[in-house]
């Protein structure tokens, strides 16, 4: 009898969960849902970290002055900046819309947008980064970016280059997200620049305002009526952190989510077979890349440099690993930018040209060396790729994983041999973007600010160097293309510091019933936009 | 009317004086394996060759943020006096603020670990009403047929990774056949329905009458829970069958057939009650580990609980965050092993 009982209880518990979900329902056709991971949002304000993640979370809070059509990056478009000119002197002079209001009801002036272009400098906030690549300091930013009038904005170029780099690296990015200066002071603590109130509240005037922000679980985001663009056709915006792949690809395909941020490649190549989904294989920013320290003395040898560029077995590779990972594109100036060549770099997994290179350089017998890598697909699988063919030339190659705190922490540091990494520029429209990442280094002491990766590969050439900054300062684009063919092929010369892998892309996954969300490279894609059928 | 003795009083006044000893010298025993818990997950943390600041900030920080960064964390201090401000703050009841987060500890703490309160405690519930009876059929039915089975369903149980578990049951129960709902609590059209009470949403929605939002809550629960308990289950089904062999082959049990009793009898109120004691320790230790957070099913599950948040806490190197766990860990595991004593002496007449 008390078997009976029992088994009958535990019954009635699986029958209850099991009964037929009462709350699956295809998604409102007001309100978009979307699931992605959110443990690296760490905090809402939007010139602090950055995440991928987050920068699409700010996209949506905060206007910027301009955008990149996503469609062709070097094409700017107007947000809260309605025109603008560049005057002879090489100043950037903007006007701004003036119907434009913060969450708040504050209007957006000019006094907002010098104080928002000030703050990630004098506040030591992450996207100061953007700023001094182009020359801007907390010394001279607050004399160089200035108000005049309530709608009319002044940049005076620190240096000579070229301010639409300017407009391209900070000003589209959510590094030049505008913040409700009166709300932000109000809430200053310590001369902190409201950073601890803007880390977990709302300052922006974007098309969505927060409604909440459950860290590791949910935001949502509500539409801002009063934006001047008239509001978006969604009322709401869910964010769900699904940290499992696959469990966000099953939440599509069940209708559940409208969009998947951070599924895995496997998940795309079977929803690339569905329907209902549009996967959009979108060029993203940067490569992925084998990075060479150039102090180490056997790769301080670009004969070495250019023969573990023999060694990785990149057709295997794309096709088992990077196929939704990156495209193959191994230049240093990212496919169809200004500047960039029409025909890639011609690479091959060859045994015998790397050993030929090796044997120059004195190293017939081969060699130990390290490689750094994360732990996660595709970093581990490159590392590991590259293992086993180096071997083929005599190299020994040493695999450690770690997390991106431990992996990239020593490359900081400057002591490492091989790291994979993600990454080289291409954030933006203009090719500055790639080659002051991967070739600029005005200062290769250990107290330089600008810690870019040509830097961490201690990778140094004065004349280089006076190239790049000649070619940012150049204002005629024809001019400016060949300028860069000739910065590529002396960079060619040197010996790179980097094996590319390929060009990065970011895909994403969302349901066809969906329309108008463009997947933006930048990590801006605007969500007001989109349109439910 | 009597009055005591003087030596009765005295006698009194010693056993009292013996409780205060007892209950000063537990006390003392609670605060140094909780300091001590605190300070080798200090020392852990911070030798780690993880750089907190970068996982905060990402590769590419700026040098002038990595410095603000580094200050607030208080890492320009020695680790000595990094410990001291953390112990001096939570003596007065602060945790400090979390990086991942930018929220007091204190304030996460109570928001995630609700949610592992209910998984782990309706996961204990299945692991213990399958897994005991479980356990005395296949001992009563020793190298039977349904000890084979059992001990096959048991073992899979063992063996399953939990987290191929959540991800079939999620392919077959959600994805297929639609019978619990996916990720999360609760479905995003029942949010903000139910006040905050207690943050175990079942609780709260029976308390505020929204059945409903009850029933969501539990689709949800389910297979996160159901997954769980079954791993739970099969550790408390093994344990239970080899407590009742034990007692199974003792002279009282025979004593007791010849005697006459009923073959249930003999089973549930001699055998069965004789194991107990044991049993709860193995109960209240699942419990421990079921609370810590399951943080594979919280991940599969997207459940926003305790487990998740502590391997979030350790990958950024929050130390905030992850001390406050720990000490938490150790409150529960402390007051679950007191709760175990205080009931082997309900049912073990030899403690009382």
């Amino acid at each position: 009898m008390f078997k009976s009982n029992t088994i009958a209880a535990c019954l009635l518990v699986f029958a209850v969960g099991a009964a037929p979900d009462r709350a699956l329902a295809e998604t409102p056709s007001d309100q978009l849902v979307i699931g992605m991971t959110l443990a690296n949002v760490l905090q809402m304000d939007p010139h602090d970290t950055g995440s991928y993640e987050k920068s699409h979370i700010s996209t949506q809070m905060y206007d910027r002055l301009v955008e990149m059509d996503p469609e062709n990056e070097s094409i700017l478009r107007p947000l809260l900046a309605e025109s603008w000119e560049f005057e002879e002197n090489g100043d950037l002079v903007m006007q701004l819309r003036q119907d434009a209001v913060f969450h708040s009801g504050n209007k957006v002036t000019a006094e907002d947008v010098v104080y928002s272009l000030h703050r990630p400098l004098l506040g030591a906030m992450n996207a100061s980064s953007t700023f001094r690549d182009v020359g801007f300091t907390p010394e001279n930013v607050e004399e160089l970016i200035t108000a005049e009038g309530d709608y009319t904005v002044r940049i005076r170029r620190p240096s000579d280059m070229n301010l639409v780099i300017f407009m391209y690296s900070a000003l589209a990015q959510t590094a030049g997200s505008i913040v409700d200066k009166q709300l932000v002071l109000e809430n200053e603590v310590d001369g902190d620049f409201g950073n601890a109130f803007l880390k977990n509240n709302d300052g922006g005037s974007g098309p969505f305002s927060l409604n909440r922000w459950n860290p590791n679980e949910l935001i949502v985001l509500d539409r801002f009526d009063d934006h001047w663009l008239g509001g978006s056709e969604m009322s709401r915006i869910f964010i769900m952190h699904i940290p499992e792949a696959q469990a966000q690809r099953l939440q599509l395909e069940r209708g559940d989510i409208d969009m998947a941020y951070t599924l895995s490649p496997s998940d795309y190549a079977s929803l690339d077979a569905n329907p209902d989904i549009d996967v959009q294989k979108v060029i993203g920013d940067g490569y992925y890349h084998i990075a060479m320290s150039t102090d180490h003395e056997i790769l301080g040898d670009p004969k070495v440099r250019l023969a573990l560029r023999y060694l990785v077995p990149y057709d295997g590779l794309q096709e088992s690993v990077m196929t939704y990972f990156s495209e193959p594109w191994h230049q240093p100036i990212s496919r169809g930018k200004v500047g960039a060549f029409d025909e890639d770099l011609p690479v091959s997994y060859d045994v015998d040209k790397a050993k030929e290179l090796l044997a120059e350089a004195g190293y017939a017998d081969g060699m130990e060396l390290e490689i750094l890598t994360l732990s996660q697909p595709p970093f581990i699988d490159i590392a590991t790729a590259f293992q086993e063919s180096a071997s083929a030339a005599g190299i020994d190659v040493k695999v450690t994983q770690g997390a991106g705190s431990v992996v990239y922490g020593q490359m900081r540091q400057r002591e490492f041999d091989l790291i994979v990494g993600r990454n080289l520029g291409g954030k933006y429209g203009d090719p500055h973007s790639n080659v002051a990442s991967s070739m600029y280094n005005p200062d290769n002491t250990e107290a330089s600010s600008l810690q870019n990766y040509a830097w961490r590969c201690s990778f140094y050439d004065e004349e280089l160097n006076a190239m790049i900054e000649a070619a940012a300062a150049e204002q005629d684009e024809s001019k400016r293309a060949e300028m860069y063919h000739e910065i590529q092929n002396h960079y060619e010369e040197l010996g790179p510091p980097f094996v590319m892998i390929g060009q990065r892309i970011d895909p994403f996954a969302v349901r066809t019933n969906v329309k108008g969300v463009i997947r933006h490279p930048s990590w801006t894609t605007r969500w007001d936009l989109a349109v439910k059928e | 009317m009597t009055f005591p003795s003087g030596t009765e009083t005295a006698g009194r006044y010693a056993a009292y004086g013996r409780r205060a000893n007892n209950g000063a010298r537990l006390l003392g025993s609670v605060l140094a394996t909780l300091f001590g818990l605190l300070v080798l997950t200090f020392v852990i943390g911070r030798v780690l060759p993880a750089d907190p600041v970068i996982a905060i900030l990402g590769d590419d920080y700026d040098p002038a943020a990595y410095q603000r960064v580094f200050l607030e964390l208080g890492l320009d201090q020695p680790l000595y006096v990094q410990f001291g401000i953390y112990i001096k703050n939570i003596l007065t009841g602060d945790l400090g603020n979390a990086v991942i987060t930018g929220r007091p500890v204190i304030q996460d703490i109570l928001r995630v670990f609700p949610a592992t309160m209910e998984l782990a405690t309706i996961s204990l519930l299945i692991a213990v009403l399958v897994g005991v009876p479980l356990g005395v059929i296949a001992a009563v039915n020793r190298d039977r047929l349904p000890d084979h089975i059992i001990r096959v369903v048991t073992l899979l149980g063992f063996s399953a990774p939990v987290f191929w578990l959540g991800l079939m049951g999620l392919v077959v129960f959600y994805a297929h056949l639609g019978w619990v709902a996916g990720s999360g609590r609760l479905s995003l059209f029942y949010l903000d329905l139910v006040p905050y009470r207690t943050g175990l949403i079942l609780l709260d929605s029976l308390l505020a009458g929204e059945m409903d939002v009850f029933w969501d809550a539990l689709n949800h629960l389910v297979l996160p829970a159901s997954i769980l308990g079954y791993a739970s289950m099969a550790y408390i089904a093994r344990m239970t069958r080899s407590f009742m062999l034990a007692q199974m082959n003792q002279e009282y049990i025979l004593t007791a057939r010849i005697k006459g009793c009923s073959p249930n009898a003999v089973i549930w109120k001699h055998a069965f009650k004789n194991i107990r004691v044991q049993l709860l320790t193995i109960v209240a230790l699942t419990y421990g580990g079921l609370v810590d957070g399951a943080v594979l099913i919280e991940t599969v599950f997207a459940w926003p609980g305790f487990g998740q948040y502590m391997v979030g806490a350790l990958t950024f190197g929050d130390m905030n965050a992850v001390l406050g766990c720990v000490l938490l860990i150790g409150i529960i595991f402390v007051g679950l092993n007191l709760l175990s004593d205080a009931l082997y002496r309900v049912f073990d007449p030899r403690t009382k």
